[in-house]
């Protein structure tokens, strides 16, 4: 290899190595940008009307309780297992196009940041009369103006719940974050 | 070498260059930068491990009543039993082997997630899935909650020759285990154990799940 081999080359040389960073960095680039998205990230909140915007509809948390007792098929009152505490949370939604919520997932969130999932195992195995939660209305036809989703969640003893999140597969990394006012 | 000698090494190698014998060892030291550069990549390629063994599952290891971490739960080995029938909903299963339940406690970090992934493993690699000739109650159907532990039994059918050889894998993946944790414990059973399961006549029932708080 000559100098002026190296000199005729000196730009080609040079701009090997940006163009090697660049072939490298944008698969890895795309490929964590596809990572993000599959998982909720981004929180939407609500704005002072205390309703989260998400999609075409909009939702509130009304109520998330604890309780002590459950109501089985025949109206029996059922006791909470120890160790587990369970929780309803009342959801408001208003949209003119509900389909749009058709799939969503709904989660409760604790105060360490951990995630229940609407649990339909443990609840049902209880004997509770649950229905499949859904945020989507119960009626056929035409949507009624607001509707409210109750749903069960189950938690180990002495959890904090703090907000529920609701996600629609495909505005992830995006989710509503509901917190009572 | 002084700056007044370097022209005239540069005409010297410039005249060598232009013989017949100075155009042969160029193309011979071409040639052997090429030959070096092949065998240097395929040492590298040799010595270094393929996709298959860079994408293999992380194994953790514990043994029956500790705690093993599988990334998003942690298993603990509860206990093992056997039987040459089982029974489940009223109808009973048999085997020209031998039945292998595992009572295991699973508990979720931080997230819900679903246990996909449940096999037995023998002494030589190979690999017995969780029997789909009964409903597994805590396979992928069921949901772990954080911090909810969740007992119950799982099934499999194992032929009698590797049934004193077995450790259970535990993940969260049902299709695809590359490079994610996986709970491996190795089940305490003797030849004794298994000949006395072989005998026995009545079916075990199979232990569902259940939430313990």
């Amino acid at each position: 290899m000559s100098g002026n081999w190296l000199r005729r080359n000196r730009w080609g040389l040079v701009l090997v190595v940006p163009a090697m960073v660049l072939a490298l960095a944008l698969p890895v680039h795309d490929a964590y940008g596809q990572f993000w998205k599959t998982a909720p990230r981004t929180a939407v909140t609500q704005g002072s009307s205390g309703w989260v915007a998400y999609d075409d509809a909009t939702m509130r948390l009304t109520a998330l309780t604890s309780v002590t007792h459950l109501t089985g098929f025949s109206d029996e009152a059922i006791a909470v297992p120890s160790g587990l505490e369970i929780f309803i949370a009342s959801i408001e939604f208003q949209s003119t196009s509900p389909s749009k919520l058709v799939g969503c997932n709904m989660s409760m969130e604790d105060s360490t940041g951990a995630t229940y999932a609407t649990d339909m195992d443990i609840v049902s195995d209880l004997g509770v009369d649950v229905t499949f939660p859904s945020c989507t209305p119960d009626s056929i036809g035409k949507p009624p103006a607001t509707w409210t989703a109750k749903v069960y969640f189950v938690a180990p003893a002495g959890a904090r719940p703090v907000a529920v999140r609701i996600v629609i597969g495909k505005l992830l990394p995006k989710y509503a974050r509901l917190t009572s006012r | 070498m002084t700056l007044d000698e370097a022209p005239v090494r540069n005409h010297r190698r410039a005249l060598l260059a232009d013989t017949p014998w100075g155009r042969r060892l160029k193309a011979a030291a071409t040639a052997a930068a090429i030959i070096a550069t092949l065998a240097v990549g395929s040492a590298i390629t040799s010595h270094t491990p393929d996709d298959d063994a860079m994408q293999q599952p992380f194994i953790r290891t514990g043994a029956i009543g500790s705690t093993v971490d599988s990334r998003t739960f942690d298993v603990k080995l509860l206990g093992v039993r056997g039987a040459a029938q089982i029974t489940q909903d009223d109808t009973v299963h048999d085997t020209s082997g031998v039945w292998i339940l595992v009572r295991v406690r699973l508990t979720a970090f931080r997230n819900p997630t679903t246990v996909g992934y449940g096999v037995l493993r023998d002494e030589h690699g190979r690999t017995y899935r969780a029997t789909a000739r009964i409903d597994q109650f805590l396979l992928s159907a069921r949901t772990l909650e954080p911090g909810i532990p969740v007992t119950g039994e799982l099934a499999f059918e194992v032929p009698v020759s590797v049934a004193t050889g077995l450790s259970i894998r535990l993940g969260a993946n049902e299709l695809d285990q590359r490079m994610d944790a996986l709970a491996q414990i190795r089940l305490p059973v003797t030849a004794a154990q298994v000949r006395q399961w072989r005998a026995e006549k009545t079916a075990a029932t199979v232990a569902t799940a259940e939430a313990n708080g």
